[in-house]
């Protein structure tokens, strides 16, 4: 049984995690109907940037661990932020009126440029984010004891994703990206000015994305240049297993493929467990071809 | 030359010259072998190894089009039915003693019968959804392997020792000797794919890439053609695997990863969906191009992938994208409306026989609707006329693809 | 003799009734026309008896075949082809190209044969695109069989899409609004169009707005409203039924 809740807790921090990457997948999606192949990339960037300010200029030293992560935080959020929107000036703006594949393409290329920028920044060999980086508190509850960290990166994952549905359903500009989601021509009519939307989110969704990659290297201390590839392909996973486009679908997707994760590689097979969200995929998609809390689509006829 | 070209008609005569440019360069580049050795070209064998990694995935990239760009479906997981056409190849070439070339139809046919197998559950699955199934795919193979499945893959370290192949007693080993048979089987692929391009099967395919309702409500039975490109481009890849097996001789899981997958991908899309010629460019501009510029070393690939942005951004249906098809017309149509198509050699090669007038094949009913119809029929002709003329074939479709 | 029947089908989408228990029949070799107001179930009609949408319940029977439950590509074959009320055609392939897929259904070349060109394939194709520029002489459009169809004037895109319609070469034409959008000329000839495809002995059913159009080319017509099949007959008897004047032609004033 202890060893069930251990499995079960993970799997919610590593979930919240996937869905926090799910979302920068799914808004972009929504909006613009395209994979953003380099979101993976912007997860990863936000893992490097969080690395450079806590080790290589000790933030925590100087300013102590709390207000240290706080403020790698913001930076993250606003850097990665930032590098999501030049991405989307340089790669997709151009294409927006082009073949979808030509945009997928331009994703791809646009990954394996940062992907490649990453490498060159801060070199090909591991970075570790150091393990007296933050106090190694453990918290007890019912009887068991639990790293304070993985508590705090499921409570960060659950109170963004609570923020960020709070603004979609409660602000103008929220009103307006879920307009645009629905129908771009229609949202323009209604006077939304859907370029400045598809921007929005082109910052929001890379933040987030920057934020999980900071809470995986504070989580599992150990970052590499290539890691978006692997979370970037889960996450966009969970966007798809609960419904592309659809954000409370992506928290649902991100924490269902996290347990799935941790319980399978506890009780299935540890070497099968990055095919495990494939094959929960495939089988989600069999029997709902459009994921579990669907975009509402009819084919015209 | 010049009044001999008028008198054939000018579009007949610039297509008989690019043939002959087109089998020139053909010519060049079989001869290149020898032109390295000629020179003294010290890193011949590297260049023509390189060559042959082009050829081999210009084969794939000509499979992965009869998917993605013919029928068009988002499918990024090809390296998984590339996977399993080396290895059953490697399988049966270590452990029951089978030849290369007796182990290649067998790949062939386990590649086509493990992508319908993998593909018929989801072939119902819209675009986007397609494209991450099938990514799946390509992983939990990649995975499967590396666990060694069935006790045959070998694990991670994959399976070593493959024999060369042979024909007709003279053992293909050196990279010369794969040039040859790497680029026999493009020419082969391109000829093949040609033909079914431009026959029922191709236009079905065309067809549901265009509108796959409309396809459906004129009779074209969408699934199984689906799952029949994803056969065909399956088995073709299988069959690529087995030279691949053959000339590597050691074959591991990470050969078949989603890079591979990706990088197929974007040959077809950068050279133009749908296109031969443009797999053709884009095998030689993603996997021959970096290899000019290895003094780059590890900032290589960051250039490539920005590169990638561009050329999209400014060819976005692709570098050479597919060029309308040609259709030469049977008597009485072919002299009534201007030259059929300028011909390309196939078409060319049809006998223009008498007998298939279709006008007197069709029921007498036919005759007598013509006419009634006929004073429409006659204004149309004459106010369009110069608008079919403006739309002949060769040029490039004025229409650019909007977003669904 | 009856080409095709329904027998009290149903098709309702979450709750709303589209179409609610409609029995009727098409005479084989007439033109019958399905009228009534927008949103009355027309289209739906016309989606159940070509296989786009299953009925939830009824029958409708083609030619001695029960086809409420086969796909459209097999109902095609049957001999049931349609036209769509928004313009459906494959935009960047050519009219000739169109006009094949209509083909497609009656070619039995296959794989292998398309991938090695085998004589059968070449005699296959050479007959074909005889056939297909026959159908586009039908409908006036052989000299522009190399334009795409898009960038085809509309109505010769309505024609192109009955060319290829007809290529299937079936006993049961369905024409979903086949004048809308067309100029007084141009409906003009789709109504000559019409008579000389029923000369080619092949039943039409038709969606139209156009009564003038309706009551010149059609022998039968149905009137549904809200799902209900209300009247059907003779196009005067259908002038002159009260209930018809009431529900449709009173009431809403079609262009």
């Amino acid at each position: 049984m202890e060893f069930f809740i251990q499995q079960l807790t993970n799997g919610l921090a590593v979930g919240g995690i996937y869905a926090l990457i799910a979302l920068g997948y799914t808004m972009v999606y929504g909006v613009m109907k395209l994979i953003n192949f380099a979101h993976g990339e912007l997860f990863a960037l936000g893992a490097y940037v969080g690395y450079s300010l806590l080790v290589t200029f000790d933030l925590a030293g100087a300013l102590g661990p709390a207000a240290a992560i706080g403020l790698t935080i913001v930076m993250v959020l606003g850097l990665v932020g930032l590098a999501g929107h030049l991405l989307e000036r340089a790669a997709y703006r151009p294409l927006r009126h082009s073949d979808r594949l030509a945009a997928v393409v331009s994703a791809l290329g646009a990954s394996i440029f940062l992907q490649n920028a990453i490498m060159l920044k801060w070199g090909a060999r591991h970075r570790a984010y150091g393990a007296d980086l933050l106090p190694n508190v453990t918290v007890h509850f019912a009887g068991q004891s639990y790293p304070l960290i993985r508590l705090l990166v499921f409570l960060a994952a659950v109170l963004v994703m609570t923020a960020l549905y709070a603004f979609i359903h409660r602000t103008r500009l929220g009103l307006a990206i879920r307009a645009a989601a629905i129908d771009q021509g229609a949202a323009k009519l209604m006077g939304i000015d859907v370029r400045s939307v598809i921007a929005v989110v082109f910052v929001i969704g890379p933040a987030l994305g920057g934020l999980a990659g900071l809470l995986v290297g504070l989580y599992y201390g150990q970052i590499d240049f290539s890691m978006g590839q692997l979370y970037g392909l889960k996450a966009f996973t969970a966007a798809i297993i609960g419904g592309i486009g659809n954000i409370p679908g992506a928290m649902v997707g991100g924490l269902l493929l996290g347990l799935v994760e941790a319980l399978g590689a506890a009780y299935v097979s540890v070497a099968w467990k990055d095919a495990l969200a494939f094959v929960v995929l495939i089988m989600i998609l069999v029997v709902r071809p459009t994921g579990l809390l669907p975009e509402r689509v009819a084919e015209k006829l | 030359m010049n009044g001999a070209a008028r008198d054939s008609g000018l579009a007949g005569e610039a297509s008989g010259l690019s043939r002959l440019a087109w089998l020139a360069g053909a010519a060049l580049f079989l001869s290149l072998p020898s032109l390295f050795k000629a020179v003294g070209l010290s890193s011949g064998a590297y260049w023509l190894d390189v060559l042959n990694n082009v050829g081999l995935y210009t084969v794939l990239a000509l499979s992965l089009n009869v998917i993605l760009g013919l029928a068009g479906m988002f499918h990024m997981g090809h390296a998984a039915f590339f996977a399993v056409g080396a290895y059953v190849t490697a399988i049966l070439n270590l452990n029951a003693g089978w030849s290369i070339f007796a182990a290649m139809p067998v790949a062939g046919l386990a590649a086509g019968l493990f992508a319908a197998a993998v593909a018929w559950p989801i072939i119902h699955l819209r675009g986007d959804y397609l494209l991450i199934v099938t990514i799946g795919i390509v992983e939990i193979i990649r995975i499967a392997l590396t666990n060694d499945i069935f006790g045959l893959t070998g694990g991670p370290n994959g399976l070593v020792g493959i024999a060369r192949p042979s024909l007709f007693g003279l053992k293909i080993s050196r990279p010369q000797h794969f040039f040859y048979l790497i680029w026999l089987m493009v020419g082969a692929t391109m000829l093949l794919f040609h033909w079914l391009e431009n026959s029922r099967f191709g236009r079905a395919l065309k067809f549901i890439k265009a509108d796959a309702v409309a396809a459906e409500g004129m009779g074209v039975n969408v699934t199984r053609y689906k799952l029949m490109a994803f056969v065909v481009g399956a088995a073709w890849a299988g069959m690529a695997g087995t030279i691949f097996a053959a000339r590597l001789r050691t074959i591991s899981p990470e050969s078949f990863n989603f890079g591979e997958s990706v990088t197929l991908f974007t040959i077809v899309i950068l050279g133009g969906s749908g296109s031969q010629r443009g797999a053709l460019l884009g095998s030689f501009l993603v996997m021959g191009l970096p290899e000019l510029f290895r003094g780059f070393q590890d900032k290589r690939l960051l250039v490539f992938g920005a590169a990638l942005v561009i050329m999209m951004i400014f060819r976005p249906e692709g570098l050479l994208p597919p060029k309308a098809a040609k259709y030469a017309l049977p008597e009485p149509w072919a002299g009534r409306h201007g030259p059929g198509g300028p011909g390309g050699p196939e078409e060319g090669a049809w006998p223009g026989g008498p007998g298939t007038g279709p006008g007197q094949a069709d029921g007498s009913g036919r005759d007598e609707a013509d006419g009634s119809g006929r004073d429409e029929a006659d204004g149309r002709p004459a106010a369009t006329g110069a608008e079919g003329s403006r739309a002949a074939p060769g040029g490039p479709s004025p229409f650019a693809d909007g977003p669904a | 003799m009856q080409i095709l029947s329904l027998n009290n089908v149903t098709k309702t989408f979450g709750g709303l009734v589209a179409v609610g228990g409609v029995t009727c029949g098409v005479e084989r070799g007439h033109v019958v026309g399905l009228i009534g107001p927008n949103g009355a179930g027309k289209t739906t009609v016309f989606n159940l008896v070509t296989g786009s949408l299953k009925p939830d319940d009824g029958h409708i029977f083609f030619a001695g075949h029960a086809i409420a439950r086969l796909k459209p590509h097999r109902i095609v074959s049957l001999g049931i082809a349609r036209t769509f009320q928004t313009i459906r055609l494959f935009p960047k392939l050519s009219a000739l190209e169109n006009v094949l897929s209509g083909c497609h259904c009656r070619m039995v070349s296959g794989l292998a044969a398309s991938l090695l060109r085998l004589p059968s394939q070449r005699r296959e194709e050479r007959l074909v695109l005889g056939r297909a520029m026959a159908e586009l002489e039908f409908v006036g459009l052989a000299a522009q069989w190399r334009t795409p169809a898009g960038s085809l004037p509309y109505g010769d895109q309505r024609r192109l899409e009955i060319a290829r319609a007809l290529a299937t070469e079936p006993k049961l034409l369905i024409l979903d609004e086949p004048a809308g959008g067309m100029n007084e000329q141009e409906t003009l000839e789709l109504r000559e169009l019409v008579g000389a495809i029923r000369r080619r002995d092949v039943t039409i059913m038709l969606i139209e707005h156009d009564m003038g159009f309706v009551m010149h080319v059609c022998d039968q017509v149905l009137v549904m409203e809200n799902g209900l099949l209300i009247a059907q007959g003779e196009p005067q008897q259908i002038q002159k039924n009260p209930k018809v004047v009431e529900a449709y032609l009173g009431l809403d004033d079609e262009p």
